[in-house]
């Protein structure tokens, strides 16, 4: 409820910005215990695109323990009003990790649930 | 020859005048011995010392000149005349054996005299005598055939001296007829050879002629192609400068035809955007019902309107993409043209060298063609002074070929004929 | 005049209908529907969509799912290029961005015109509202139930 009020009270919220493959994405940064080299045995997402590399892998905090998201690059924190910050309107249907949009201009990047693409994946 | 023939008679009848003369010694004898049987007769002797003196007169006529009047049986009376006889007859004697001597003297000289008629040899005079009535004679013959041995062994020295000259005379002649003989075919044969040479420097005149006359033509189709050459390269520049120019309009051209892309891009934006506007206006005419009709009859012209600005403008894009391909195929032409153009130049110029080498090289062969008629008209002149010279030449030698024949039978005759007097000089036997 | 330009319209009722093309299709949406038109922007793809969510664009800071029709109506596959509209489609409470390669426009169609669909035909023909007949068989328009079309998306979606 308190998100619910910040939000209308003009917020920020932490962003960090990653690329898979072609496509950039965002996270809520508090989600992020650290970044670190990836792992063989780290989450991929094909949905989101097959990374280039994935020399990184963005750690964090399950339930059932740590997770790794392996990613290609991880641009930058920023701070983002929460006015610019969209829920997945329900007729697209997308993956539960798929949560929101955060919207630049003409520009939708798409916002990842870490938590979520550890229980889409099973766990680490 | 009448040496060849020796005859019998002579040497007979001076056999038979060497028995006249004994005979007549032998009468001698007998009418010494009638003259001292007179003698006696007046002196009267006797019987026995007569008889003595008979008995040898008996033997002496008989022919024993030895025989002698022994003295013991003639007394003292009968000696003086013993004596006297026996002188008579030593004289006798020694006459007789002188006159055997001369006859075989005479005999020996009568021998050689013989083997030289009949043989030839002069070699056996070797007779002598004491006989001084004989002996001038003798002597006279021996210095006849002193002097024919002289002169045998001269001549038989000289025939064979002129066997061998005339020998050495026959070979030289036969060589001489023989040279000349080749003298005359080679020189035939160099007639011959020069008369072909004559032809053969005619044929080359001639030649020499056509091909001064080739490169005269050659020479004036090689200055039309000099000139032809240079006319080239000038249209060659001319090209290209046009090229440059063309290229320029074409780079202008295609610059402009940007700029004109570049504001149809433009316009295009500005009536997708009119489209838009016109469809969003008419979405809010709809929904503001009855009273957005009008506003939505103005914003479908509008749109209208923006839809022909862009077929307007696809039209347009058409054919500014037409105009992009050709000025593209434009450029590449006048690149194409440049560079066609550029080695043009550059083969006209290789070419009008050439050209140049031609010329210097046909006229020098003009010269030399020139030089070789004249050279060989020459020699054509010359050849024919040779060949005159040459048939003079042969003519000589035709006759000095007919003179060593003649010189060569003659020779060969005066071989045989030293050879027949060598033949018969041998006959004589000089020594 | 006007009581009879009124009985006219109440004796001749008229439809209006946002025309377009995707594709080889020809289709009408009831106007009441579309709130405007866009230019297809920048798309952002989501993961795990039915196929015919293209992604999801940013207009007027909303979010605005993607539909290609084609792909509903399993007739292809939509293409977007610089001159491809994007008109936004409204249901009730559910808005959607729908791909159209040429806006042809708004369309008055006399209700009477409007024949109902063939019947025996694919299962499109569930979302249609009927055909209007144009000057050739090239002209024909078929007209879409969008209520109906949105609905369904958002259904198949969800039902995932």
């Amino acid at each position: 409820m308190n998100d619910e009020h910040s939000h209308e009270s003009g917020g920020e919220v932490d962003i960090l910005f990653f690329d898979i493959g072609v496509s950039t994405f965002g996270t809520d940064a508090s989600q992020v215990l650290r970044i670190d080299r990836s792992l063989p045995e780290d989450i991929t997402l094909p949905e989101l695109g097959l990374p280039h590399r994935g020399h990184r892998a963005l750690v964090f905090d399950t339930p059932e323990g740590e997770g790794h998201l392996k990613v290609d690059a991880v641009h930058a924190v920023r701070s983002i009003p929460l006015s610019a910050l969209r829920r997945m309107p329900p007729t697209a249907g997308a993956a539960p990790y798929a949560v929101g949009v955060c919207l630049e201009e003409d520009r939708a990047v798409l916002l990842i649930d870490l938590v979520e693409t550890a229980r889409t994946q099973g766990r680490h | 020859m009448s040496l060849d023939t020796p005859d019998n008679k002579p040497t007979s009848k001076a056999r038979a005048a060497r028995k006249a003369p004994a005979s007549k010694a032998a009468g001698a004898a007998s009418k010494a011995g009638a003259a001292s049987k007179a003698g006696a007769a007046n002196t009267a002797m006797l019987p026995a010392q007569y008889k003595a003196f008979t008995d040898t007169l008996l033997t002496v006529l008989s022919g024993n000149l030895q025989a002698r009047v022994p003295k013991e049986l003639v007394g003292e009376q009968g000696a003086e005349m013993a004596h006297l006889l026996n002188q008579v007859l030593d004289n006798l004697a020694a006459s007789e054996h002188r006159k055997q001597v001369s006859a075989q003297e005479i005999d020996q000289a009568l021998d050689s005299l013989i083997g030289l008629v009949r043989e030839g040899d002069l070699s056996r005079w070797n007779t002598t005598t004491e006989d001084p009535q004989l002996g001038p004679l003798l002597e006279g013959f021996g210095k006849v055939i002193e002097t024919l041995r002289t002169f045998v062994r001269e001549i038989n020295e000289a025939a064979l001296r002129l066997s061998s000259s005339a020998n050495q005379v026959l070979a030289a002649s036969t060589q001489h007829e023989t040279s000349s003989t080749e003298q005359a075919a080679a020189i035939h044969e160099t007639t011959a050879t020069m008369e072909e040479l004559k032809h053969a420097s005619a044929q080359i005149a001639e030649n020499a002629g056509s091909v001064a006359r080739v490169a005269e033509e050659t020479l004036g189709a090689a200055r039309a192609g000099r000139g032809a050459i240079g006319e080239f390269i000038q249209a060659m520049q001319q090209i290209r400068s046009d090229g440059v120019a063309v290229a320029d309009s074409i780079a202008k051209l295609s610059k402009r035809v940007e700029r004109i892309g570049t504001v149809v891009e433009v316009i295009d934006e500005i009536a997708d955007r009119s489209d838009l506007l016109a469809l969003n206006a008419a979405l809010e005419g709809s929904r503001a019902g009855e009273a957005g009709k009008g506003f939505s009859i103005v914003a479908a012209e509008m749109r209208r309107l923006a839809e022909n600005v862009l077929d307007s403008t696809k039209e347009i894009k058409n054919l500014i993409t037409e105009i992009r391909e050709a000025t593209a195929a434009a450029a590449g032409a006048a690149e194409a043209s440049k560079s066609a153009t550029e080695s043009g130049e550059k083969l006209g110029a290789v070419a009008a060298q050439a050209v140049e080498g031609i010329l210097a090289g046909v006229q020098e062969t003009s010269d030399a063609a020139r030089v070789i008629n004249l050279a060989t008209q020459q020699q054509r002149t010359a050849t024919e002074q040779v060949v005159a010279s040459m048939a003079e030449i042969e003519d000589v030698t035709r006759q000095t070929t007919q003179a060593s024949k003649q010189a060569t039978g003659a020779a060969a005759e005066l071989t045989q004929l030293a050879g027949r007097l060598a033949e018969l000089i041998k006959r004589f036997k000089a020594d | 005049m006007a009581p009879d330009r009124a009985v006219a319209v109440q004796a001749r009722p008229e439809q209006e209908f946002f025309c377009f093309r995707v594709g080889d299709l020809r289709l009408g949406v009831p106007s009441e529907n579309v709130l405007e038109v866009l230019r297809a922007g920048l798309l952002t793809p989501l993961p795990r969509t039915p196929s015919f969510i293209m992604g999801v664009t940013g207009h007027r800071g909303e979010v605005l799912p993607v539909v290609d029709l084609l792909r509903f109506l399993s007739k292809g596959e939509a293409r977007i290029g610089p001159r491809t509209r994007l008109f936004v489609g409204i249901s009730g409470s559910y808005v959607a961005g729908v791909v159209a390669d040429t806006v042809l426009g708004l369309r008055r169609i006399p209700v009477a015109e409007i024949l109902p669909p063939p019947l025996g035909g694919d299962a499109s023909a569930e979302h249609l509202l009927g055909v209007v007949q144009g000057h050739g068989a090239q002209d024909s328009i078929n007209l879409l139930n969008f209520s109906k079309l949105l609905q369904t998306a958002r259904q198949r979606a969800v039902a995932r």
